[in-house]
């Protein structure tokens, strides 16, 4: 008979502490509230360091050509000594590298052990630019596990002004969890525009499917049914590649849409077909979830008739 | 995008993509060219260290610039396989299968050092072999696939599903009903997900294909539930069941037929189960015309 593991100790806000002495030895940290001066001043001094590694390399070469010939194997020493500090840094950030490839699928299973790791990554205090940055990323895709999406919409935003150049789907994931965030909190200006970025950026097959699935939201709050259903046949194409139940919620979505754009066979054929991909549990699970069902017709709203 | 015409594909056989994948197989990546860099690096400095001049001093940062060039193209090269294997997968979500097994076939050699997306193109290309009828090369596929996998990875119980069903498909019935046997206790923990999906629609053709058609309206009751991860693939196994009640003179032919022409076409179900020509006349869903015109 195997032990049984005891769970693990949960420090947060919301529950109480836990005074066990494993518990007071080994805390799980919490990141604190996205800060973004204390972001920028990292980068900044990230920058400062990269910048004057550079100058100060470049300056020895030039300083070391005109010198005397002889003297050329001390700028090369000082420059193999400033490419070993810098090799020093990467050492650093390659920890965090490891932890960066791990911690998606650790968001998607154990959320606060996510958090714990996240933040001992994000405190360490000299990090190579693109790690900090894909850090942060990985921070607001905790946020949005935890739907937490003012915080996830505020991470997205200012990340978006940078080049992350390391990993080239992140660009897209961001302006993805930006929309569905600024979504979520009402931000009907946000969503345009990342809806609006997100036409301008070319997409993978499942991102097209997600951004459809985003955009179709967005125009029922809106209040366009019509521009819902049309291409429909398309869209439910696209909506086909995605997993049962985000399939059959966009469905039902589509069916929300037909209903209220005096299209009632179309909407009955939406959601039967809503029904078979997800069943009523599950559609019920989603709709409080999004609650793309529940969302007030405009027009009916305003008084008026479509 | 209209479907190209495929009338001239030639799908390969069993041999062919054996020998393909047995020229294709992954390898490690060499370690030389790993260590080469830093090898050059000790090298230059060493003879920085131990010469004098100009060009002693300069060819250190020659060698630095011309190493970085090197990994930025590196790195490029590997986002355009990258790239390359996702269209190929791409390809096979739209069901274009010629097309994915084409650019996939062409891709192979040059995804050797890249374990992971030679596998997933492997399976790609395995799932391909199935839906244009080219089954024993379909199951050549799935096997060097699993004989690479860890036994107990989920991964690996999902091939072994799918070449399951390929092996009904081709009416290899001892070694399906084997594999059948065998994965019963280890598909349990996964019951709501689509391995225990794909689990269940392999047992209603087994069913199907071995004639006990009263057996398999045994499992009626829950079919749907069992089948909703697959997402419109539940289909299938809609219209099996369809076959099964109209074999037996079952009530609700009409029933499970409806459900299955309501997320996928009849052509396309008798396509894939051309047993099911024998429902064909049974009342299908009818798409309404709106979406036709919106």
């Amino acid at each position: 008979m195997t032990p049984e593991t005891p769970p693990p100790p949960d420090i947060s806000p919301d529950s109480p502490p836990d005074n066990t002495p494993d518990a007071r030895s080994h805390p799980r940290l919490i990141c604190p509230p996205f800060d973004l001066r204390k972001l920028r001043g990292h980068l900044f001094i990230d920058g400062l360091m990269r910048w004057g590694a550079g100058i100060s390399v470049c300056a020895l070469v030039i300083g070391g050509s005109l010198m005397d010939v002889s003297s050329a194997w001390l700028t090369t020493a000082m420059v193999f000594i400033i490419a070993g500090l810098w090799i020093g840094i990467g050492a650093l950030s390659a920890r965090s590298w490891h932890e960066l490839r791990q911690l998606p699928q650790l968001i998607e299973i154990d959320p606060q052990l996510a958090e714990h790791r996240l933040a001992e990554c994000l405190a360490r205090r000299f990090l190579q630019r693109p790690v900090r940055l894909l850090l942060h990323h990985r921070l607001a895709m905790l946020r949005h596990r935890q739907e937490r999406y003012a915080e996830t919409a505020a991470i997205c935003r200012e990340l978006l002004g940078y080049r992350i150049s390391a990993a080239g789907r992140v660009h897209t994931h961001l302006l993805l969890m930006l929309a569905e965030s600024s979504l979520t909190e009402n931000d009907m200006a946000g969503t345009y525009t990342a809806l609006t970025q997100l036409h301008r950026v070319k997409l993978t097959l499942t991102e097209k499917a997600q951004r459809m699935a985003l955009q179709t939201r967005y125009e029922i709050e809106m209040g366009h049914h019509q521009l819902v259903i049309a291409g429909l046949k398309d869209k439910i194409q696209l909506a086909e590649l995605m997993p049962a139940s985000q399939c059959g919620a966009i469905h039902a979505m589509f069916a929300v849409a037909a209903q209220r754009a005096q299209h009632p066979a179309l909407s009955q054929w939406l959601n039967e077909r809503a029904l078979l991909l997800c069943g009523n549990d599950q559609l019920a699970i989603l709709n409080h979830q999004i609650g793309f069902l529940d969302i007030p017709d405009p027009a009916y709203v305003s008084g008026s008739t479509i | 995008m209209t479907k190209p015409d495929n009338s001239s594909f030639t799908p390969p056989t069993a041999e062919q993509i054996g020998e393909r994948l047995q020229q294709c197989a992954p390898q490690q990546a060499s370690r030389f060219w790993s260590i080469a860099p830093l090898v050059v690096l000790g090298v230059v400095a060493g003879f920085t260290f131990t010469s004098s001049g100009i060009l002693a001093a300069l060819m250190p940062f020659v060698i630095v610039i011309g190493l970085m060039f090197a990994m930025g193209w590196r790195v490029r090269s590997l986002r355009r396989l990258e790239q390359r294997a996702v269209r190929v997968q791409e390809l096979a979500m739209m069901r274009y299968d010629v097309q994915a097994l084409r650019l996939g076939w062409r891709l192979l050699p040059q995804l050797r050092t890249l374990h992971e997306l030679h596998g997933r193109t492997v399976a790609v290309m395995a799932m391909c072999l199935d839906q244009v009828g080219a089954y024993e090369a379909a199951i050549v596929a799935y096997d060097d696939l699993i004989m690479r996998l860890p036994s107990d990875h989920p991964t690996t119980l999902q091939l072994v599903i799918q070449r399951t069903i390929v092996q009904l498909m081709c009416d290899d019935l001892t070694d399906a009903d084997d594999a059948l046997r065998r994965l019963r206790g280890m598909v349990e923990p996964f019951a709501s997900t689509p391995i225990g999906a794909s689990y269940h629609l392999a047992g209603l053709l087994q069913q199907v294909q071995t004639h006990h058609f009263a057996d398999a309206l045994d499992h009626a009751e829950n079919l749907v539930e069992q089948l909703r991860p697959l997402g419109i693939d539940a289909g299938y196994g809609y219209a099996l069941m369809a076959l099964s009640h109209y074999k037996t003179n079952g009530p609700d032919a009409d029933t499970w037929w409806s459900h299955a022409t309501m997320l996928l076409p009849p052509a396309t179900l008798i396509a894939r189960f051309s047993q099911l020509g024998a429902i064909r006349d049974l009342t299908p869903a009818t798409m309404p015309q709106t979406i036709g015109k919106s």
